[in-house]
């Protein structure tokens, strides 16, 4: 017996001496360890085993001062030490002891209710707005705190997602108008309609947003409003003035598709290392190729029974014109793999003429490009006379992980209030949801007229969704794009193509309405809300 | 026999100035560009060397952001995590590489198995398991995640390390009257300080660079790491790339440093002193 | 009571190894296994049922599977391959000693010190086609009359993504190999020559043996490392065009997270880890790598 103890000592104080830890004062014990391993086991769902070869009994025998027999228990207590230290090490150990747990629960109900609040395409100028909003509410509600975090675009979904399936989501978090399927069936979000139906701004959305966004995107969808619009961005035609008119054109011809496709092709210079058009083959560049191609089928998705319309004569028509864009040289070769960010330089750098993109571009073009060198024009029509783009927001959304939903909503009416909202809407370069904001010079002038203009416009038609149901994310990101590339890259015919798209889609949709037989068709529909049939 | 020695000599030379080359290359890209001002960045006429040179990136990355911070945070992650890893790959690599016993093979591919989980798959139960110990949002949750992340690859390691000191030696010390714990901390520990340089950088530079699990496992600005914080700087429609560039460099400066102070350890290496001795 | 002290005395060497793998990876790996077999989709979290083999059907019967699994040898081979070789020879040339060596060994081992995602960004601009300095600097020196399209074409792309990591990577392999290389005794080498061995023959018959077990498991544990790298794929192509970049890892990552199908991943994840453990037994057992410097 003796022996063996000195044999524990050793290792002991070598693994001590290794680790350099102060043990006075430190409570490594086995409890805490024991906590580890109890917690742990708690989390396995539905009685998996997973083979840790000690269960909680024993180390409760030798936290009873028990000496304990089998050697073997000896290393389980050297790993709980060691968990332990290396917790102690961290400077957590208070963390997780019952104890403390205990006194910060009773502690919390003199605090203020602390709410987290999460924004997914953080920037400098919009985190401070962000931040100066969530100052002053803090100051005029000193019951409530409110944190702001943010996740960059990039990992913002697939954070959300994980937070969402292990029941962490922050109380209000900004969501992208592409999630809504998965939120939704995921039941991430919860129903704003009791709040909103009492609140005083709740008649002040401009039509659009109202008509469009709210209740035909949200309610007639899903039943009830789950979110509420930040601010409208849309799409605008960003054009090199001086090459349009070295071209010998006019801007207003570019306001049609007609116009676009012979601009891009006068443009477009190989000597002079100059393109037409700013393609974007990557990362989401095909929802580009179906603003037009949705024009072109008079923004009629899809049939009465679900099938796609995309591989008609027509979509196929207009999917060979729009990729011969790429085909004929009026775009680089290398823009197959192009995303947002190559795009968007491939203009300011001088390398394309015309750029398909929302009003965020504006800053960026102030920033590096001689002002008389560009000019956004609004966005083309189509052979009949719409103008088929898209107007879309972000939501303000509260989760269902939230434990005080009443203040989260005090948070999201307070940051939408039209006084805060035009000063967000600012800052984002976007068009505020509310009224009011028209006769605002911030918001007409400059860069941004060209948007408004396009919007305004009585034959603005905002596109059809591809769909409802959740496959959308998959279909955006890994079917659209990589079906457009193999017909760009020669590895099949823009035949296949579209029969590829389509039957992914039809596939879908038709999925999806036998078990949402009330949901409607996704349409094309005008600003007052009507579809276009 | 001389002329050998000079082509040789010329062979090296040309070597080494073409590794020199190849990892300059990029990193000087990513200097230049560090001081560009906005406009000068993308361009089609390519600057090998800024028109307008600028250290306002480096100021706007100092001054403008939390950077320190997430210096602070990272260095605190990396160090107690690579550590911990430290001790744990020593202890696991010399068990492993000294003793025969049942269920050694099982536990090399135990622990080659965990190595091969996906990161993908990794990530909610990792989630589970920390918000289960209310360890979200929390630094400990990270040098958690990359001591399980490193430890497997350390450990066999340092077992790879221990194989290549001859068991001699630790009979010698022996024969010489020393406990094993004497042999180990004399003896078998500094003919393997090169190998246990090697792995603490492993560690290190493996904590200092982990991105996913910074993003996901942190949500407050005040326990950002230094590869979430650069991170910022690719947005939803650009990239920063100045402010990005010079942070990465400033980034770069710690590991710099320790491979400045690493190098000496690896390169002496005390073998043969020990041998002698 | 003396034997079984000497049976124990591994495992006090080993606990707390196990425990770290125990706790934080058991749970992780058994999840996922049981996840393989199960309908597991994020969003129907309340839905979840038994699949049976249905996961691994769908895997097998994906068109692009076949494509994306050569794709991914191809990738793992080429750039281990790479790696290890670069590396090798940057470890030798760095061993004797010279002037300056120091600063020489502290720039080339940079690369490994930058976040995988900003050596991902910074090559894939630096190898655009179009505003990219390594088109630029190719014309300038003549050497191509026409730009490359490096991540614009199906047969590039994947070798310009190697690029990028063989150049993260080679720095690993020279520290491991190198610090391999210091721990071999002079002595034996010594010895070697005195025996009159060539110095082709020492480094055959007494460096490689020396330094085989570092060869060994860093060669390992690359190919898994490789094998699961997805964010650089992720961030300089996205697996385009056309898939043609795409590994198993990056595929697997983008249909996680874009159909939040978690069965099918961990179907997918399952059979990753049994074709990498298969490899690794044949490795070992090729390498021999058990048998040695064991047993005090």
């Amino acid at each position: 017996m003796c022996k063996r103890y000195k044999k524990v000592k050793w290792a002991y104080t070598l693994v001590r001496s290794l680790l350099r830890t102060r043990p006075q004062g430190m409570h490594y014990g086995v409890p805490y360890g024991y906590t580890l391993v109890r917690s742990l086991l708690r989390t396995r769902p539905q009685g998996m085993y997973y083979g840790v070869p000690y269960g909680g009994k024993q180390i409760h025998t030798y936290e009873g001062g028990k000496r304990v027999k089998k050697k073997r228990l000896l290393s389980v207590l050297l790993v709980a030490v060691m968990a332990a230290q290396t917790f102690a090490l961290a400077g957590c150990s208070d963390k997780s002891s019952p104890e403390e747990t205990k006194k910060s629960d009773e502690t919390k109900s003199k605090d203020p209710v602390e709410l987290r609040f999460h924004d997914i395409i953080p920037n400098p100028a919009r985190e401070a707005k962000f931040k100066e909003l969530v100052d002053r509410f803090n100051e005029e509600n000193p019951d409530i705190k409110v944190i702001y975090e943010s996740t960059p675009w990039d990992q913002a979904h697939n954070k959300l997602v994980t937070q969402g399936s292990a029941d962490v989501l922050p109380d209000v978090t900004i969501m992208h108008a592409s999630w809504a399927g998965e939120f939704n069936s995921a039941g991430w979000v919860i129903p704003l309609d009791d709040y909103l139906s009492e609140w005083e701004y709740k008649d002040e959305f401009i039509p659009y947003v109202s008509n469009v966004l709210m209740e035909y995107d949200q309610k007639e969808v899903y039943g009830y409003t789950f979110g509420i619009p930040d601010g409208l961005t849309t799409h605008g035609m960003y054009v090199r003035k001086d090459w349009v008119e070295a071209a010998g054109m006019k801007l207003e011809d570019l306001e049609t598709w007609d116009g676009i496709f012979e601009a891009a092709e006068k443009m477009t210079d190989p000597a002079k290392n100059q393109y037409g058009f700013a393609f974007r083959g990557a990362r989401g560049g095909a929802d580009q190729l179906g603003m037009y191609l949705l024009g072109a089928l008079n923004g009629k998705l899809y049939e009465e029974d679900g099938t796609c319309r995309i591989n008609t004569p027509e979509g196929l028509e207009a999917f060979k014109k729009y990729c011969g864009l790429y085909l004929d040289g009026n775009a680089p070769k290398d823009s197959i793999n192009w995303g947002y960010a190559e795009m968007v330089q491939g203009f300011t750098s001088g390398l394309s003429g015309i750029l398909n993109q929302t009003t965020e571009v504006v800053q960026t073009c102030k920033d590096t490009m001689e002002d008389d060198e560009w000019t956004v024009v609004p966005f083309p029509r189509s052979a009949d006379g719409n103008i088929y783009s898209k107007a879309d927001s972000f939501f303000y959304t509260i989760t269902k992980s939230s434990k005080h939903p009443d203040e989260a909503w005090k948070f999201v009416s307070f940051m939408m209030s039209p006084e805060n909202n035009r000063e967000y809407c600012e800052t984002n370069l976007y068009i505020p949801v509310m009224k009011g904001a028209e006769e605002d010079p911030r918001f007409t002038e400059g860069g941004m007229e060209g948007f408004v203009t396009a919007l305004n416009d009585e034959n603005f038609v905002r596109n059809p969704f591809y769909g409802y149901f959740p496959e959308l994310t998959e279909f955006a990101e890994t079917i659209y794009d990589s079906e457009v590339q193999k017909y760009l890259l020669g590895q099949q015919t823009a035949e296949e193509a579209v029969d590829n798209i389509s039957n992914f889609l039809t596939d879908a949709q038709q999925r999806f309405m036998e078990s949402n037989p009330d949901t409607p068709l996704p349409r094309a529909v005008k600003t007052d809300g009507t579809e276009i049939k | 026999m001389k002329k050998k020695k000079t082509l040789l000599l010329i062979g090296r030379i040309l070597i080494l100035a073409f590794f020199l080359l190849l990892v300059i290359l990029p990193i000087y890209w990513m200097f230049i560009t560090s001081l560009k001002a906005p406009a000068d960045i993308a361009t089609l006429d390519i600057q090998y060397w800024p028109k307008n040179l600028t250290w306002d990136n480096y100021k706007n990355v100092l001054a403008g952001s939390n950077f320190l911070l997430y210096l602070k945070n990272s260095t605190i992650v990396a160090t107690i995590s690579s550590a911990i890893v430290l001790l744990v790959a020593i202890t696991g690599g010399y068990g492993l590489s000294r003793y025969r016993y049942k269920g050694k093979g099982l536990t090399m591919v135990a622990f080659l198995i965990t190595q091969m989980i996906p990161m993908t798959l990794l990530l909610i139960p990792m989630f589970l398991i920390f918000s289960s110990l209310k360890l979200q949002d929390s630094l400990v949750s990270l040098v958690i995640l990359y001591v399980v992340l490193n430890v497997p690859f350390c450990v066999i390691t340092m077992q790879g390390f221990f194989m290549n000191i001859p068991v001699v030696l630790e009979e010698a010390a022996r024969i010489d009257g020393c406990t094993k714990f004497q042999t180990i901390c004399k003896i078998v520990l500094p003919v393997m300080l090169p190998g246990i340089i090697a792995v603490f950088i492993f560690a290190f530079i493996g904590a200092w660079n982990d991105l996913l699990g910074g993003v996901m496992f942190i949500n407050s600005e005040a326990k950002k790491t230094i590869p979430v914080g650069l991170s910022y700087y690719v947005g939803q429609f650009s990239v920063n790339w100045g402010e990005m560039t010079a942070g990465g460099i400033l980034a770069l400066l710690p590991s710099a440093a320790l491979f400045a102070f690493a190098q000496k350890y690896i390169v002496e290496g005390m073998t043969s002193g020990a041998v002698k001795g | 009571m003396k034997k079984l002290k000497k049976q124990m005395e591994p495992h006090f060497f080993m606990t707390p190894s196990y425990i770290v793998i125990l706790i934080f990876m058991g749970y992780p790996l058994l999840n996922c296994i049981r996840l393989a077999f199960s309908n597991y989709k994020v969003t129907e979290l309340d839905n979840i049922t038994f699949a049976g083999l249905a996961n691994f059907k769908r895997i097998f019967t994906d068109p692009q599977i076949g494509m994306i699994a050569l794709n991914t040898v191809l990738f793992v081979v080429v750039t281990l391959l790479c790696q290890l070789v670069f590396g090798f020879i940057l470890a030798l040339a760095l061993k004797r000693p010279f002037k300056g060596r120091g600063v020489y060994q502290g720039v080339v081992f940079l690369p490994w010190a930058f976040s995988g995602f900003l050596v991902g960004l910074t090559f894939q601009w630096m190898f655009n086609g179009e505003y990219g300095p390594i088109n630029d600097i190719l014309m300038k020196l003549n050497l191509i009359s026409e730009k490359i399209t490096f991540l614009g074409s199906p047969k590039l792309a994947i070798f310009t993504v190697i690029t990028a990591l063989v150049w993260q990577g080679i720095p690993f392999f020279g520290i491991m190999i190198l610090a391999a290389l210091q721990s071999v005794p002079e002595e034996l080498t010594e010895a070697a020559k005195m025996d009159g061995a060539r110095a082709l023959q020492r480094f055959t018959h007494v460096t490689i043996p020396c330094i085989k077990p570092t060869l060994v498991i860093t060669i390992l544990l690359r190919t898994i490392w490789i094998f699961n790298n997805a964010d650089i794929i992720y961030i300089m192509t996205k697996g385009g065009p056309a898939n043609s970049s795409d590994t198993l890892s990056s595929y697997m990552f983008m249909k996680a997270y874009s159909t939040l199908d978690f069965g099918f991943a961990s179907a997918l994840g399952v059979l990753f880890m049994i074709g990498l453990t298969a490899y690794i037994v044949i490795f070992i057992k090729v390498t021999k790598y058990n048998q040695a410097g064991e047993d005090v």
